[in-house]
């Protein structure tokens, strides 16, 4: 790999080297990740004081948990909404960029500095701007369109309001990175399509996204994971997994078990069913990707 | 960049490629493109805009809720939220937080990347899927045993425990990794015939010659830091430790006779929003060279 | 002494045999071009003098200590590579002296001594405080050079330095390397694939080919007795013309003869070559060595015809054998003639059909008998 690896001799440099790393790794990763799939088999009693093991108890009894259950489902319907929506958008915009001639500077300003924003401002100020009573947006979505918002008591509602939240919090990452992606169509194919007088919707769907598609299936990637573990501040600061549940996604429910209701095992077990869903669709991911993306 | 336009697309059928290329010199604008991209931007930066308008409210006004205009309250709400609702010390705590963790985990994947590019050593391809497999186990997959462990070592409210878990980086690893590797072999091979050692070539060679790629690095992990909600939620309890996003949740507990004082909320929103701003407007220069956007 | 002596040196990368056993010496003080075409394993060669290549067999003397496995720092040699390898980062000054940092034996005083003093030399007094962007290719080389300079290294390993720059601007660095060598008289070898560069600079050259060295010698030599066939056909531009004939011995004389075509060989002829006679040989004649003459041995249909300025260079078929032939500029000859052509006694060459070894020079017909040449230069394969 490289004539650069035998720049330096020592093993043990390397492996100096590597400490801090590997150190940090280990005690905050590998080992609670171990220990989360130990505590899974294990029931937890009088708030945390007393241990049992259990075996597949806690597996069993959320497979037959209607709530439980439920959840998952909500959070497989969230994470499809998200990703899709969040991409769309993400790619009318950063498409959009890419074809403005005047004024680009400035509308590239305009449109990636709602990057960054933290989870937490998003869910506050949408929690404020759609607030069922004092909402500005909610005040004006029933006067011009007719449409009574009233998400803190219609699930539905809460669901589709999370949502919205979630889409507008991570529409400026996903705009970057696709921009970056189309900025890295060779210059010569955006002529040809001009000589040939390719449209632009055909010029986006059979040119670009094509070209596009390994920086589309990282996206993919990324927005699948933000959707099942990012979007905790929203459900926490907005709906609290309400009204009845609707917004009790995963995340939430995993919180609400392991930090007020003190069932640790259970909880664990929820980390375990996570990270088995999400690793699963990674790799379902990957794999359709191989055989449809053009690397 | 391209000159074309949604217009060229149907003018080309009518006359033919040429013409229509001739004709973008004289065209009045591209207005469809101009028009999506000042609505998007508007639809994606209205909530922050109006946000920044009430925080400048009293709470009268707030609940007039057709008052967008900017209020008579000034920047009150934002000096009574920093003085009264502890938002100084969130800031300064989330402040800490995030220059601690970028400069540690900037530092360790620097010493990690040296070690993986130039150095030959055993079971150096393990060690580097070892360190990109950490991917897959974000904050709620093992955050039960990470909280005991915490509590266990007695970090609860302490920096250490905001800090540690995001010391290692697989991205800020990978990212430096195949920077140092494209760094041209000769230059690499005359340290070398030097008798240059690592530190030193790391410090005078490497460093120097990353610039852009360590400070986008640092903004990206900076920001990340700064956004963090679940874990400070977990593991500080004490509120006079705790950061800045889980600030805004205790500040949605504040009103005046009932009636939650949506302007200091706001005001608190956007306070929490305006570091990650700054450090994308400040270092949009690096930033947009690590995403490849730099024209 | 501070020569470089390599014994049987070899390079294996997986089954790929780069550098095939070669015994190199240079001497001190001496500049030797190391030439060849791309992949003949030249600068796998230089690279494990310099330490950043381990050899699979073999040994490397460097300033008479072994240094096989010394590791490249404490060779005391310098490098100055193809793409000068600057830090883009550091001014003139701090690429200059960052190699030094590391010595310690030298005060900051005698640091700056020897930059002005290196800096004195290349004529770059001025340039010192720029960073590699703000100078050109040819003041950037001028750099690393000079970064090699203050180093003071027993010897200079140089890999294509001059590559990199325009015609013009090599022709000119040339000459001030060749000076810079006459002034310091620092053991060089230096790499080329440019086989003019490696006349015009080297004390003596050596020509490699295929993993190993064909012939060292010094430059005019190279040129006037090749020891193989490829060094006659790598040396010399263009090279020397090579055509296989049988060796008859007619009475006296002896011939080279390809079809209609006989080339006759100087006499008298001594016994070692015309005891082959029968044999199939390769018969070697440069360009320049032959000319237009009435009734000449030779007979060549021109097929392309290239003024060259100060002579024009005709290629045609002799036999079925393509052969170049320099003419005086001017001279009326177009394509589809045919010339009657013959060549200078004085400078006929014989190799081996099968090892390409060079076993005669009609230049030297007696000399090539004594012992003066290295055995390799004077092998006859007889099949």
């Amino acid at each position: 790999m490289g004539v650069h690896e035998n720049t330096y001799d020592s093993s043990l440099g390397a492996y100096l080297l590597l400490l801090p790393t590997l150190a940090a790794i280990i005690a905050f990763l590998y080992y609670p990740s171990l220990q989360t799939l130990r505590f899974s088999f294990f029931q937890t009693f009088l708030f945390g004081q007393n241990t049992r093991f259990v075996g597949l108890t806690n597996f069993t009894d959320l497979l037959g948990s209607q709530v439980y259950l439920t959840s998952v489902g909500l959070t497989m319907a969230f994470a499809v909404i998200v990703v899709i929506g969040s991409l769309a958008v993400g790619l009318l915009v950063a498409f959009l960029l890419y074809e403005v001639s005047d004024g680009k500077a400035a509308y590239l300003i305009a449109a990636i500095w709602p990057y960054a924003l933290p989870t937490a401002v998003a869910g506050t100020v949408l929690l404020f701007l759609a607030h069922p009573s004092v909402g500005i947006y909610t005040h004006y979505l029933e006067a011009w369109f007719g449409i009574e918002l009233d998400w803190f008591t219609v699930g539905w509602q809460g669901f589709a309001v999370v949502t919205v939240a979630a889409i507008w919090k991570q529409v400026g990452y996903n705009v970057i990175f696709m921009l970056a992606a189309l900025n890295n169509v060779p210059e010569s194919l955006n002529e040809a399509c001009r000589l040939d007088g390719i449209e632009t919707w055909r010029r986006l769907v059979r040119v670009y996204l094509p070209l596009m598609s390994p920086t589309l299936v990282f996206l993919v990637v990324i927005n699948t994971i933000y959707a099942f573990f990012g979007s905790f501040a929203l459900i926490d600061l907005m709906t609290q997994g309400g009204p009845t549940n609707a917004t009790n996604l995963m995340i939430y429910q995993l919180y609400r078990d392991a930090f007020q209701f003190n069932n640790l095992g259970l909880a664990s077990a929820q980390s375990v069913i996570l990270f088995v869903l999400v690793a699963g669709l990674t790799f379902v991911q990957l794999r359709v990707s191989d055989r449809y993306a053009h690397y | 960049m391209s000159l074309d336009t949604n217009d060229i697309a149907t003018d080309v059928r009518e006359r033919g490629p040429l013409s229509a290329i001739a004709d973008t010199q004289v065209l009045p604008a591209q207005w469809r493109v101009h028009l999506g991209l000042i609505t998007s931007v508007l639809v994606m930066a209205s909530p922050l805009l109006l946000a920044f308008v009430m925080s400048t409210q009293t709470v009268p006004e707030v609940y007039d809720i057709t008052d967008i205009s900017v209020g008579t309250d000034g920047l009150a709400n934002y000096a009574e939220v920093f003085t009264r609702y502890g938002m100084a010390s969130y800031m300064f705590n989330s402040l800490v937080m995030s220059i601690v963790v970028t400069v540690a985990k900037i530092a360790v994947s620097l010493l990690a990347a040296v070690a993986l590019v130039f150095y030959d050593f055993r079971f150096k391809n393990a060690i580097f899927f070892l360190i990109l497999f950490t991917l897959m186990f974000p904050v709620p997959v093992r955050i039960v045993p990470l909280y005991e462990m915490m509590a266990a070592l007695g970090w609860t409210n302490t920096l250490l425990a905001l800090t540690g878990p995001y010391v290692a980086s697989a991205t800020a690893v990978f990212l430096l990794r195949q920077h140092f590797m494209s760094i041209p072999d000769s230059l690499v091979e005359s340290a070398k015939v030097d008798g240059v050692g690592p530190l030193r070539f790391l410090w005078k060679v490497l460093i120097p010659m990353s610039r852009g790629m360590i400070s986008g690095l640092s903004v990206i992990t900076f920001i990340y830091a700064w956004n963090q909600y679940l874990w400070p939620l977990i593991v500080v309890s004490d509120q006079s430790k705790q950061v800045v996003q889980v600030g805004m949740k205790y500040l949605q507990s504040v009103g005046n006779a009932g009636q939650t004082d949506w302007g200091l909320i706001m005001a608190g929103a956007v306070l929490t929003r305006l570091p990650p701003l700054l450090a994308l407007i400040v270092f949009r220069g690096p930033l947009l060279e690590t995403f490849g956007l730099s024209e | 002494m501070t020569g470089i002596t390599t014994t049987d040196l070899v390079k294996r990368f997986e089954d790929v045999t780069a550098v095939g056993g070669v015994d190199l010496n240079v001497k001190d003080g001496e500049f030797l071009v190391l030439v060849g075409p791309s992949g003949c394993g030249k600068s796998t060669t230089l690279r494990l003098l310099a330490g950043l290549e381990s050899p699979t067999k073999g040994s490397i003397e460097i300033a008479d200590e072994v240094v096989t496995t010394v590791s490249p720092a404490a060779r005391d040699v310098a490098m100055v590579f193809q793409n000068y390898a600057l830090y883009p980062h550091m001014t003139a000054r701090e690429n200059m002296t960052f190699g030094l940092g590391t010595a310690t034996e030298f005060t900051d005083d005698e640091v700056a001594e020897r930059v002005a003093d290196a800096a004195e030399i290349l004529d770059i007094e001025d340039l010192l405080d720029r960073t590699p962007s703000a100078l050109s290719g040819g003041e950037q080389q001028r750099v690393a050079i000079g970064r090699a300079l203050v180093r003071d290294p027993e010897v200079f390993l140089m890999d294509e330095p001059l590559s990199n720059l325009d015609a013009k601007l090599r022709v000119q660095m040339r000459a001030e390397l060749a000076e810079l060598h006459e002034q310091l008289r620092t053991t060089t070898l230096y790499v080329t694939h440019d086989q003019v560069e490696a006349m015009t600079l080297g004390d003596r050259v050596a020509v490699m080919y295929d993993g190993e060295i064909q012939q060292v010698a010094p430059p005019q030599r190279l040129y006037d007795a090749p020891a193989t066939r490829f060094v006659a056909e790598f040396i010399g531009s263009p090279g020397m013309n090579t055509v296989e004939g049988v060796l008859e011995r007619r009475g006296d004389s002896v011939h080279v003869t390809w079809g209609e075509n006989s080339v006759p060989l100087p006499s008298p002829v001594s016994d070692s070559v015309t005891s082959h006679a029968g044999d199939r040989v390769v018969l070697g004649v440069r360009p320049e060595d032959l000319s237009q003459e009435m009734n000449g041995p030779l007979s060549m249909d021109v097929t392309v015809t290239e003024p060259l300025g100060d002579s024009l260079l005709t290629r045609g078929t002799v036999g079925d054998t393509e052969m170049e032939v320099s003419l005086p500029p001017r001279s009326a000859v177009e394509v589809g003639d045919v010339l009657s052509l013959t060549a200078d006694p004085e400078r006929l060459h014989l190799f081996d059909p099968e090892a390409g070894g060079a076993f005669y020079h009609s230049a030297e017909n007696v000399a090539s008998e004594s012992t003066d040449q290295p055995a390799h230069e004077a092998q006859w394969n007889t099949t």
